[in-house]
């Protein structure tokens, strides 16, 4: 995390961002130094929520304050999907001209190494790799010191170490007072990352909360695997159980809302049919496993594939 | 204010950076009034209307043509989206935009000038030194500006380009039409070549080189004749830039 005179968390008693009726019900609240995700589909409606953040202006019908007012560009730093940049400037000119628009921006150098860009300050932007590319709008969300940060898909197309670090530096950006909504279609790992998380689908919200309070509502689901025989599920497999069962690489994995009977039907069929259940786990449900019945259930409301 | 200037400068670098392109824009027009002098043998006060005329086009296809087709182009390509996450508004960027291009423009007619006085003997008039001064920043800012519309309205680079070119091109026909009339050519072409923004431009800078006879002292009777083009360019200066702030997004525009 990047330091200066001006690197201390925002006392304002404001929220970040309070944002009600972009899409279709889409409402965000984030305070000061909250991580937020939002997660949903590709064409799910997230690049059209952060680009009316961004532009700060809000659609009829709808709300948008930053801050508690409803112009502060000033400290909002942003990251779009599909910005591009003069192929001719060097890397530091670029983010030393996005620097000036700011009263009290980060050092050049400062934001590039949060990045992990130092060493391309001096290369063309159209001699970056992709990857590179990605960390360089990182470096021009980041180099303004902003108060909320908007970042749209910022983990997309980056090598697994460059990924883990801008992971990291988000986290640290919210340790360290920053509001950081990101949007994404990656949910991996997101219950690490975000605070909190709003679901969207279809462009309407589906849900919004804590990364746990989603897994909540999976109730007592839980998720349980076994390494089966063969590669795939046996003809006398419980017909009841097929339906909530999916089979990858020689495992098999139910995903059930209630595991007691579940786990009885599975303990009876492999009694009677002398079936080892080798390497049998019962676990929670991770996130991706909420969010994505949350989407399916979207998916099935709205009749879409 | 800190802030356009900022921009303002940072689109002058930009505008600037290639000194082949840079040069090519500047001296091509005082090139070509070179050749017509040579091909017509215009010296003296008929060097100073090729010269006016070639100063006022070169201002137009630098100003309104280059500074469409280059912000269409830019915002086509996403160069301005990373704009969208900082603290420049749209707004702000099309004032920047503005100043940056009518500075550009204002040097090219300037050479071209420079060209007619030293080359070519046209003879400058004190007199009309601050009224060609301020057709050359009016004149300058108001094709700015209308570039910025066009480019603020057209979805693609392309729309762009063509509409920059033709119109550009009926508006000089229109205006050279009037100033070449014979006693065939209608009477109202004058008065419509007085409204539109080429001819006004050409009269203030005729002035440097002698008393001017603007076409478009014949739309508004009665007022002096280097208000009524000022008033012209002023007004299609004003109607752009109103267009270019109220519509120019970092977005291409959807059908």
């Amino acid at each position: 995390m990047p330091q200066d005179k001006t690197d201390t968390p925002d006392a304002s008693p404001a929220p970040a961002l309070a944002a009600s009726g972009l899409l279709d019900g889409v409402s965000l609240t984030i305070a000061p130094g909250e991580i937020h995700a939002l997660i949903g589909p590709a064409g799910a409606g997230k690049s059209a929520v952060m680009e009316t953040v961004l532009s700060g202006r809000a659609p009829k019908g709808a709300s948008l304050e930053i801050f508690g007012r409803r112009r502060a560009r000033e400290r909002i730093g942003g990251m779009l999907q599909s910005a591009a940049h003069d192929p001719d400037r060097t890397v530091a000119a670029t983010v030393r001209a996005v620097s000036r628009l700011y009263r009290r921006p980060l050092e050049i150098a400062a934001a590039l190494d949060a990045v992990g860009l130092s060493d391309a300050a001096a290369a063309r932007v159209g001699a970056l790799s992709a990857c590179a590319r990605r960390q360089l709008d990182f470096a021009l969300a980041l180099v303004g010191n902003p108060s909320l940060m908007i970042l749209d898909e910022p983990f997309a197309g980056l090598d697994p170490e460059v990924r883990r670090r801008l992971r990291e530096l988000v986290r640290a950006l919210g340790d360290h007072g920053r509001a950081v909504l990101v949007a994404t279609q990656d949910v991996n790992g997101i219950e690490t990352l975000a605070d909190r998380v709003t679901v969207v689908a279809g462009g309407r919200m589906r849900a919004s909360g804590t990364p746990e309070a989603l897994l909540d509502r999976l109730g007592d689901s839980a998720v349980i695997a076994f390494t089966l025989p063969s590669a795939d599920l046996p003809d006398h497999f419980p017909q009841g159980l097929r339906p909530v069962t999916e089979v990858r690489e020689g495992r098999a994995r139910l995903t059930v809302r209630n595991p007691t009977p579940a786990l009885a039907d599975l303990a009876n069929w492999a009694f009677r049919e002398q079936v080892p259940l080798a390497r049998l786990t019962v676990e929670r449900p991770r996130f991706e496993e909420a969010y994505r019945s949350i989407v399916e259930a979207a998916e099935t409301e709205g009749g879409a594939p | 204010m800190r802030r356009l200037i900022h921009q303002t400068a940072h689109e002058l670098h930009r505008s600037m950076r290639r000194p082949a392109a840079l040069a090519l824009e500047l001296l091509a027009p005082a090139g070509l009034l070179a050749l017509l002098v040579a091909a017509s043998g215009a010296h003296g006060p008929q060097g100073a209307l090729l010269t006016a005329n070639l100063a006022a086009l070169a201002m137009a296809l630098s100003a309104y043509l280059g500074g469409a087709v280059s912000a269409a182009a830019r915002r086509e390509h996403g160069l301005l989206r990373s704009y969208a996450g900082t603290p420049l508004t749209p707004g702000l960027f099309v004032l920047a935009r503005l100043l940056a291009t009518a500075l550009v423009a204002m040097l090219s007619a300037l050479a071209v000038v420079a060209a007619g006085v030293l080359g070519f003997g046209a003879p400058l008039v004190r007199e009309g030194l601050a009224i060609a001064a301020a057709g050359l920043v009016l004149g300058a800012l108001g094709f700015s500006a209308l570039g910025l519309a066009v480019a603020a309205l057209a979805q693609r680079t392309e729309t762009a380009h063509a509409v920059g070119l033709w119109t550009l091109i009926a508006v000089a026909a229109i205006t050279w039409g009037a100033r070449a009339a014979t006693p065939l050519t209608p009477h109202w072409l004058g008065a419509v070549a007085g409204l539109l923004p080429l001819e006004p431009v050409i009269s203030l800078i005729s002035a440097a080189f002698g008393p001017a006879a603007p076409a478009a002292s014949a739309v508004l009777p009665g007022m002096p004749p280097s208000l009524v083009p000022l008033a012209v360019i002023v007004l299609w200066g004003l109607a752009g830039g109103a267009v270019a702030l109220s519509a120019f997004d970092w977005r291409q525009r959807r059908p």
